[in-house]
Parts: C-alpha cells; sequence; structure tokens
C-alpha cells in the first residue's frame, strides 16, 4: 500500500487576518512496506501532513492517493474574458464535499497522535482497546481476538484488561492508546513523535515495538525530531522545512550529505558524526552497518581485524 | 466544529479600537432598545428597524459578517417551530382576524408576533456578535469588572469574579483546541460525528467528552499550582499590565450612545405615534 502526494497546499484560515500557510507544493510517495521517518522541527508541518493522509485535513489544492482511495483538489480553470483563471469557488465547493466512504480510508491508515493517551475514555481497558475495530464493523470476536493480540503486543498482559485506563501509568495508558490503533490492523500506521514524554527505556521498548510491527508487514510513517531514532530504525527519510520537503534520501545519505547539513538545523546522531571522523581518520568502516553504539563499536573491531 | 458567530476576529477597524467599556455600555444600550415597547406595533416596526439599520452599517464597518447569523439562525429552526406552536395557544394573543388550517384556528396576531419576536432575535444577534467579535476576551473582562466596581461598596469581591471570568474565557480556545485534537484522534478510531443512529452519537459525544473533562481537570490544577507558585493572593491589590487609553473616539461613541439612549427613553416614555403626527391612517396592528 503505498501513499502518492501531487502538488499539495494546505493553508489555515484562508482569507482570514490569521491565515497561514501550512504545506507548500509537497510531492512524495511512501513506498509499501517502507520505515519513513517525516523529520522537522516543530511548525515544519509534519503533523498538517500526517493529518491528510486519512482524510482529517482536506488540501486546500492538491491530489492525494492513498492505495487508490482518491482525494483530489486539483487545480479547477475558467474562462474569464479569454483568459484562464483558478476557479477558486469550485475548489471550495470540492474541499467542503463529503468524502464518500471515509471509514474504509481511516481502517486502513491508522493514526496515533501526539500524546494519544488523551484519546481514552472507556472503562476498563479492554473495552477501549476494541472501541476502534467495533466501529469499523469487525464482528464481536474478530474485535475481541484483534484487540487481545494487540494488547499483546504492546506488552499489556490480561490482567489489565478490566482496569480502568485512567488508573494506569503514563508509559501504559500511551501503549494502550497504541494498542487501540493497532487493533484496528491498519496497512499503514502513522505515529506522530510516539515518544515524546517518555523514559529512556520506554522510549526503546516503544521503537522496538513499532520496528516489530512493521516487520509483520505494515508500512510505519513515524514523524520525529529525534536523528538517532531515524539512523536505527527507519529506511527512508523526509525532511521537511518551513512547509516545504527539503530532503528525501536515505538516513545514510542525509547524515552524510554534510553541505544540506550545514544549511539546516538537523544535528547528525553523535554515532554517525564519531564514525565518519573515524572513516576520515583512515579507518575502514563501513558507514551502512552504523546503527547505534553497539553496532560501531562492533564495526569498529571489524575494522581493526 | 468551527465557531463561526462571535468569535474575535483580529481586523483593525474603529470598532476594534473602541474602549471596550464603551462597547459594553453600547450593547447593553442596544439591547434595551431592541426589547422596549413603543406604543403600537407600526412603531415598533419602524424603531426596530432603525436599529436594524443601524447595526448593519455597524457590521459593515466592523467587517463581521451579518449574513453567517442566517446561517445560524438555519441551526434554529426547532426553535421558530416551538415558538409559533406556542403562540399559536398562547390566550394573548388570541385577538382580532383569524384563518383555520385544519382544525386550528389560527389568528393573524399569532403570525405578526412570532415575526418580531424572530426580528429581534436577528438583531440581538446581531449586536452581540459584534460585541464579541470586536472586543479580545481580556478587555471584555476589563470592562465587566469596570462596569461592577460600584458593587466593591457593598464588599463584593469583584476582582475575584472577573479573575474567574478572564480564566474562563481565556481557556475557551484552548479547550476548542484540546476537542479538536480529541475528535480528530476518535475519528481517526472510526468515529462520525455527524451522522449515524442516535445510540452511536451519544457514543461518539461520550468518546468526546470524558477526555475533555479530565484533561481540564488536570489543566486546572495544573494552572492553581502555577498561580500560587507566583504568588497569588486573591485579596491583595493588584495593578494592570496593559493600560486602555481613552481616546476621542471613545468620547465621540459615548456621546453617540447617550443621544440615542435619550431619544429611546423619550420615545418609549411619551409613545410618540410618526403616523397620527403625518396623518397616516393604518389598519390596527
Amino acid at each position: 500500500m503505498s501513499i502518492i502526494i501531487e502538488h499539495l497546499y494546505h493553508t489555515y484560515d484562508e482569507g482570514l487576518p490569521t491565515q497561514q500557510i501550512a504545506l507548500q507544493d509537497i510531492n512524495c510517495i511512501f513506498d509499501d512496506h517502507c520505515f519513513t521517518a517525516l523529520i522537522g522541527q516543530t511548525g515544519s508541518g509534519k503533523s498538517t501532513l500526517i493529518q491528510h493522509l486519512n482524510g482529517l485535513l482536506i488540501p486546500t489544492s492538491g491530489k492525494i492517493d492513498i492505495n487508490s482511495y482518491l482525494i483530489d483538489i486539483s487545480l479547477i480553470y475558467k474562462e474569464k474574458k479569454g483568459q484562464q483563471v483558478v476557479d477558486y469557488k469550485a475548489m471550495k465547493k470540492k474541499r467542503k464535499a463529503k468524502l464518500k466512504d471515509i471509514k474504509s480510508l481511516r481502517k486502513k491508515v491508522g493514526i496515533v497522535f501526539q500524546f494519544p493517551e488523551y484519546q481514552l475514555f472507556e472503562d476498563t481497558v479492554i473495552k477501549d482497546v476494541s472501541y476502534g475495530p467495533k466501529n469499523f464493523g469487525l464482528s464481536e470476536t474478530e474485535v475481541l481476538e484483534n484487540s487481545k493480540k494487540a494488547l499483546d503486543l504492546v506488552g499489556i498482559d490480561s490482567s489489565y484488561y478490566e482496569r480502568t485506563p485512567f488508573e494506569l501509568s503514563g508509559g501504559e495508558k500511551r501503549r494502550v492508546a497504541i494498542a487501540g490503533i493497532i487493533a484496528m490492523k491498519p496497512d499503514i500506521l502513522v505515529l506522530d513523535e510516539p515518544t515524546v514524554g517518555l523514559d529512556a527505556s520506554g522510549e526503546e521498548k516503544l521503537l522496538t515495538l513499532i520496528q516489530k510491527i512493521h516487520a509483520d508487514g505494515t508500512s510505519i510513517i513515524l514523524a520525529t525530531h529525534d536523528m538517532d531514532v531515524v539512523l536505527k530504525y527507519c529506511e527512508r527519510a523526509i525532511v521537511l522545512d518551513r512547509g516545504k520537503i527539503v530532503k528525501e534520501s536515505s538516513p545514510l545519505e542525509l547524515f552524510q550529505d554534510r553541505e544540506f547539513l550545514k544549511h539546516s538545523s538537523l544535528e547528525p546522531p553523535k554515532v554517525f558524526s564519531f564514525a565518519l571522523k573515524l572513516k576520515d581518520a583512515g579507518l575502514n568502516i563501513n558507514l551502512s552497518n552504523v546503527k547505534d553504539v553497539s553496532s560501531l563499536a562492533q564495526e569498529i573491531k571489524r575494522a581493526r581485524g | 466544529m468551527t465557531l463561526t458567530i462571535g468569535k474575535f476576529t483580529p481586523f483593525n477597524t474603529v470598532i476594534h479600537r473602541l474602549d471596550a467599556r464603551v462597547k459594553l455600555i453600547g450593547l447593553i444600550i442596544f439591547l434595551v432598545a431592541t426589547f422596549l415597547s413603543y406604543g403600537t406595533g407600526y412603531m415598533n416596526l419602524v424603531i426596530n428597524g432603525g436599529i436594524l439599520v443601524i447595526v448593519i452599517i455597524l457590521s459593515i464597518i466592523s467587517k463581521t459578517s451579518f449574513l453567517k447569523l442566517f446561517k445560524s439562525l438555519k441551526a434554529m429552526w426547532m426553535m421558530i417551530v416551538l415558538l409559533l406552536i406556542l403562540n399559536i395557544f398562547l390566550p394573548s394573543s388570541s385577538t382580532g382576524d383569524f384563518f383555520f388550517i385544519g382544525e386550528v384556528k389560527i389568528y393573524y396576531r399569532t403570525i405578526i408576533n412570532v415575526s418580531f419576536i424572530l426580528l429581534r432575535l436577528i438583531i440581538v444577534l446581531a449586536e452581540t456578535n459584534i460585541f464579541t467579535s470586536t472586543t479580545k476576551p481580556m478587555d471584555m473582562t476589563y470592562a465587566l469588572e469596570w462596569l461592577f466596581s460600584p458593587l466593591k461598596v457593598l464588599k463584593v469581591p469583584i476582582h475575584k469574579f472577573s479573575m474567574t471570568i478572564s480564566l474562563a474565557l481565556r481557556f475557551i480556545p484552548t479547550l476548542a483546541e484540546e476537542s479538536e485534537r480529541i475528535m480528530k484522534a476518535q475519528a481517526s478510531r472510526g468515529v462520525d460525528y455527524r451522522q449515524g443512529k442516535l445510540k452511536d452519537k451519544v457514543k461518539a459525544i461520550i468518546s468526546l467528552i470524558i477526555p475533555l473533562f479530565i484533561s481540564s481537570l488536570t489543566t486546572s490544577s495544573e494552572l492553581t499550582d502555577a498561580m500560587e507558585a507566583r504568588g497569588y493572593n486573591p485579596d491583595s491589590k493588584r495593578s494592570r499590565y496593559k493600560l486602555q487609553k481613552w481616546s476621542l473616539r471613545d468620547t465621540f461613541g459615548i456621546i453617540f450612545l447617550a443621544v440615542l439612549l435619550t431619544a429611546i427613553i423619550i420615545l418609549a416614555i411619551y409613545r410618540f405615534d410618526l403616523f397620527t403626527y403625518l396623518g397616516v391612517s393604518l389598519p390596527k396592528l
């Protein structure tokens, strides 16, 4: 399942004094089964882009193709005094029109928002996790099976099922909330800064979990500004800056592009910088093997024979 | 869920720059003028029509959309129907000519009364809309505090009230943001807030309200801590960060309002009838 985005623009509060252009001419493809990182600072348009992926936001203009579910707000032209001008009225009308069968899209693309623990509301953990799949019309047994599997995956055992989600710890709440999305069995899982506010071990656990889900055949799109995460887990990186895509490559290529890094505010991972320096000093290091501290140590050991 | 009516819009018009106190007094005078009775039905119509014209001019000056009001009126059609039904059965309007719809006797008077109420409703909505969309919430509380300040003599804790109101107003956008965020999160879980059976809709609303309650309780306790940590004491005298400056514009505003107030009071007390004065005789209304 791939997502193809063409010429996507998004403007908030169009026509008001508070108008703000959030996204400009976004063109990109999220490949099937790929672990993609969406990198950018606060205000770069990450969250706005993410909300387009399951139709929560409709582009001001542009086209999104999510596995042949098409959201098409291409420019519409009309004749005016013999000239071709953009027909904004017709586009607005198209934007306001109801999307057909939006549920099928939302089932395919699951989004985990920042601080997902705020979406919990049911009185027991198991009920909350099964709320999503139930909404998408799965059968009772299927719902229960999916939910239990999802909870198992995030490491919440059956003793938690009947407890209320509000008395869990912060990390547990977040894992339950993420299980609520996983239980929907989306083909694409989108996560918006899922590790914000977690401690180091919680972060590690969560990312390993995401990697496991990815290995099971789900495409992952991960919005983050943590370069260590990008280096260690992601296969592709898309860098957003002030609403524009400024770089699209593999993490390896991204962190080696010194010219680009100099002009952007990105800070390559310390491990990678160190490896680069070692390589410059003449050590024969294969950079594509460097993922974190332990893999770097192994690479050094190998290079020194 | 976007609140289009009554939300502050940061244009920079004359009305926006007017002192909030002037605007608050103006709002009150306009509301009173709308609901006063001026003798005959025709006079009411003439004066309410005059107010409507002024309100339309004001909303053009202040760049607030008058037409958008009718959209919100569309949502109130249930209330309009209820008004009509109530008035049909109220004895007060059972005089004069009538006609029948089926078995129900309907007086022309009823129709006139209901349309009057609707006219006034539109005017009132427009007036409040102008006030709220041109005045910053903080200025609004300041104006309210100022208006109630005579009550200080009676040992009414004005400051605490105004602090409560300003905090409540301050957190409306935060709450709106929060609710939008939760709605998006739940929509991603397959909730449809617009369609579905009544039972599904109730469930959908619950999935919004519970998280909203929890987060606002958390926010409020955090806010209390933050205020106390910075030494907030509700009983001490406070100074103001932003001072409002009285300008010539405000003086003109007040003079205009004073003239308007005098005019409507005179009209209401002496029951001046324009049509008798002009010698035009009209059928009784």
